[in-house]
């Protein structure tokens, strides 16, 4: 254990500046993150110069910290070289066990503990208990470790920059290759559609040979030092998540579990087609090359109608057939999409509606097919599979100090500049489907039980069980839900103080909607610039 | 335990590179033994070996008593390893150095360590990386004697060094030298003739010659012969004499089992009476190079 501490000691004294540094960086990583959970408006209309630097340091210093950190590990092992043969260490009294320990004293001493101090101070200033979220700071400091360890495992088997940088080449070709063989075989999704975010026996398996493998890779080294084994190891374990790559069956969008739903069904929404705002030059209409294959981009936009009072549908995927007069066919296969369809009891048409039901994708076409049929009336088939909540909503609340809990979620700030714009927090925790409601009224000059609201204005969070801290560096997760004050174009208000509605709706089940469009032409479909 | 080091058979070969070959070697305890031999013989291959810095391809080491591949850790107190290009933690100053290494070994003798620095005249307040060559050998080598090391071993260490250090880290070394055993390389053969009590000779990663120095200096003659009248060297001559050649009634040639009576009759065998005969001791490189020159075994 002196050892451990001895060489612990030694490398803190040779990272010194680098430790200062390191703990610089991160007090102003900590003092910028809260300039984050203010309402976007606040920031962008005539911000402060301390607020502008605040901002950049909470946008930039992530990276930042996250780089340094990096190298620094790096550098770390160099200072005791596992593959070289002329370090003095070699044939010095050092204990393999020992020195391993120091290096894991050192990372846990100097960037898991003082990054746990920060996020506990963070999670305090926003508002939340940090003894309430301990654990799970734990589990985020442990994902740290997982970021750290391909580097760690690069370096015990490299001696110095030149070999460090080949050795990264060979890491980015095995990922390239095994992107190109296995498309996302190496993204872990974070999807929450059925099948999609869990992780397949093949998965786990990959996961487990590359940690393994690093893992193995970094002890060996350590205790033996016998480099060109461990490089073999890893080129193996290389080797082994290429096949597992290759052997991994393609992500199919699981359409058998959303069944078809007609226009009497509960949950049935109309698609329509918004009338063109302009005409579209197709910038990309002769443009790009995909795998090989010449293509044309087109962007068709939709909007989704209404729902039935109660019920708020979350559009997750659509796919749009096209099928020619002579019996052609082009299929876009499922598209993701983000679109809230809730139900309008004022029956207006307001900005923020227009926005989040409009179900927008962005497509590739064989470029036979579009230069064939681009001015061609053709029949379009639209597929939109969704989600169906009941929607559950609590009393109204008015905000206190321009702030509201949203229970189970976290804290939001609301500001009313530019729109209604709520910037909201959380600890540690995934955000579920959420939205905000909020009134809107004509004019505040009779805010008596006359000035009766005329319009309802919604805005939500779909991006459920998504993760937004940076980097894993922050405790508190970040989401934003924009209400707009214009309806039918005209400026609403919400007077003087706000009313909300919180709205978390209930999962019913899945279902698709299908609509079907003739005469469609697909030069009005192209992509814009 | 009589011998510090051992080797049975020792190869270590780099893809087709045989950097060392079939080395048996055996460097007796307490004693001063030179590996010599010219440049790319395989000496520092061989003592990287020993130290654990290398497996070996084939054939077996010890060390102190224990297998080299099992050298690691604690063993490496009781062993002082310098070598020419080794690198130390530059960033360190020296007495930093010192600091650092001390308490990794139980045996170091804080009175050895001032005494070494002092004798030495190491400049404790800078950096490793600022120091000359000269220094920088000095620190290691003071930093692997101050615990009193059983066995010290040294890699080309008076390489590039200007004489009054090599001397100061000979004489450092050989104050020392009563209580360990030291192996040292070298290709300066005139630099570890003094104090060697052994001596090793590598090349082609094969070890030509080991044995004792005053041994070996003193079977190896520069035999110088007058003879009556010039005369032709018989086609058959001991094969112990080396470089034979003539030059009028002067006949030389170096004896490499030299005994002067034998020597004597074996050169009456071959010219008969002859006028006069000296015998001159020979210089460590003198021999060598005779060695190599004749390419032949003298063991």
């Amino acid at each position: 254990m002196s050892q451990t501490i001895h060489i612990f000691k030694k490398d803190v004294r040779r990272f010194s500046w680098e430790i200062v540094l390191s703990l610089l960086l991160l007090a102003l990583y900590g003092w910028c993150q809260p300039v984050l959970w203010r309402p976007y408006d606040l920031m962008t209309l005539n911000p402060s110069t301390t607020t502008m630097l605040r901002y950049t340091g909470a946008s930039s210093l992530g990276l930042l910290l996250g780089l340094g950190w990096m190298v620094m590990v790096v550098r770390l092992v160099y200072e005791e070289s596992l593959t070289d043969d002329r370090q003095f260490w070699v044939t010095r009294p050092y204990r393999w066990h020992n020195l391993l320990t120091a290096k894991i004293l050192f990372v846990i001493t100097v960037i898991n503990l003082p990054l746990l101090v920060v996020q506990l101070c963070l999670l305090a200033a926003a508002g939340f208990s940090p003894s309430q979220h301990f654990s799970r700071l734990v589990h985020l400091q442990s994902g740290l470790s997982l970021f750290l360890l391909p580097l760690v495992t690069l370096a015990v088997v490299t001696g110095g920059r030149r070999q460090m940088t080949r050795a990264i080449i060979v890491v980015l070709i095995f990922l390239v290759a095994g992107l190109w063989l296995g498309q996302d075989f190496f993204v872990v999704s974070v999807s929450r559609y059925p099948g999609f975010g869990r992780t397949s026996k093949l998965e786990w398996l990959g996961w487990a040979v590359m940690l393994g493998a690093a893992i193995v890779v970094i002890v060996r080294q350590y205790a033996l030092r016998k480099t060109a084994q461990a490089r073999g190891i890893l080129l193996g374990a290389g080797l082994v998540l290429t096949l597992l790559a290759v052997l991994q069956p393609k992500q199919q969008f699981p359409i058998a579990r959303y069944p078809l739903v007609t226009d009497r069904g509960e949950g049935y929404f109309d698609i329509n087609m918004p009338p063109q705002d302009k005409p579209h030059a197709g910038h990309f209409a002769n443009g790009g090359q995909a795998q090989g294959q010449r293509v044309s981009f087109i962007s068709p936009g939709f909007m989704g109608g209404e729902m039935a009072e109660g019920l708020v549908a979350e559009v997750e995927e659509i796919q749009l057939i096209l099928l020619a007069p002579d019996g052609s066919q082009w299929t876009s296969g499922w598209q993701p999409v983000s679109a809230v369809l809730n139900h309008n009891d004022s029956g207006t048409t307001d900005a923020s509606g227009r926005q989040s039901r409009s179900i927008r994708t962005f497509l590739q076409v064989d470029g036979k097919f579009f230069d064939k049929f681009k001015d061609v009336p053709l029949n379009l088939q639209v597929v939109a599979a969704a989600t169906l909540y009941r929607d559950h909503h609590g009393a109204t609340i008015v905000p206190r100090n321009r702030e509201f809990n949203i229970s189970g979620v976290g804290t939001c700030a609301v500001s009313e500049l530019s729109e209604v714009n709520i910037m909201c927090r959380s600890p540690l925790t995934r955000v579920p489907f959420v939205g905000v409601s909020v009134r809107l009224f004509k004019d505040c000059a009779a805010a008596d039980d006359s000035n009766v609201p005329v319009y309802q204005s919604y805005a939500w969070w779909p991006f459920a069980d998504r993760w937004g801290g940076d980097f894993g560096f922050s405790p508190v997760n970040m989401f934003s839900l924009t209400a707009t004050h214009e309806v039918e174009g005209q400026a609403l208000t919400t007077c003087v103080a706000f009313t909300f509605t919180i709205h978390q709706p209930e999962k019913i089940r899945f279902f698709r909607v299908q609509k079907e469009f003739s005469g469609v032409k697909l030069t009005d479909l192209v992509a814009q610039q | 335990m009589s011998s510090a080091i051992r080797t049975e058979n020792l190869s270590k070969s780099f893809l087709s590179v045989r950097a060392v070959r079939q080395l048996n070697l055996e460097v007796p305890q307490g004693g001063i033994y030179a590996l010599v031999g010219p440049n790319g013989a395989g000496k520092t291959t061989a003592i990287k070996v020993l130290m654990n810095i290398l497996k070996p391809t084939r054939g077996t080491a010890e060390v102190l008593g224990t297998d080299s591949t099992r050298l690691r850790g604690d063993w490496f107190a009781q062993i002082g390893y310098v070598s020419e290009n080794q690198q130390q933690p530059e960033w360190m100053r020296v007495d930093q150095f010192f600091d650092y290494l001390r308490p990794f070994y139980p045996t170091w003798d804080r009175q050895v360590e001032s005494s070494l620095i002092r004798q030495m005249q190491l400049p404790l307040g800078r950096k490793l990386r600022h120091l000359s060559r000269g220094m920088k050998m000095k620190a290691a080598l003071a930093s692997s004697l101050a615990y009193r090391p059983k066995l010290i071993v040294l890699d080309e260490p008076f390489t590039g060094l200007d004489p009054l250090v090599r001397d100061e880290l000979v004489e450092s070394l050989l104050e020392r030298a009563s209580e360990a055993t030291i192996l040292i390389s070298s290709h300066d053969l005139a630099e570890i003739e003094s104090f060697s009590s052994h001596v090793g000779y590598m090349e082609e990663g094969r070890l030509k010659l080991s044995e004792e120095m005053s041994s070996l200096i003193n079977r190896f003659r520069d035999v110088q012969v007058t003879l009556n009248a010039p005369t032709a060297v018989p086609a058959q001559l001991p094969t112990t004499w080396l470089q034979p050649a003539t030059s009028g009634t002067t006949f030389q040639f170096i004896d490499s089992q030299f005994d002067q009576d034998r020597t004597r009759m074996a050169i009456h065998s071959a010219f008969g009476d002859v006028r006069d005969v000296t015998f001159s001791l020979m210089a460590l490189r003198a021999i060598f190079l005779a060695m190599a020159k004749s390419g032949r075994h003298m063991d």
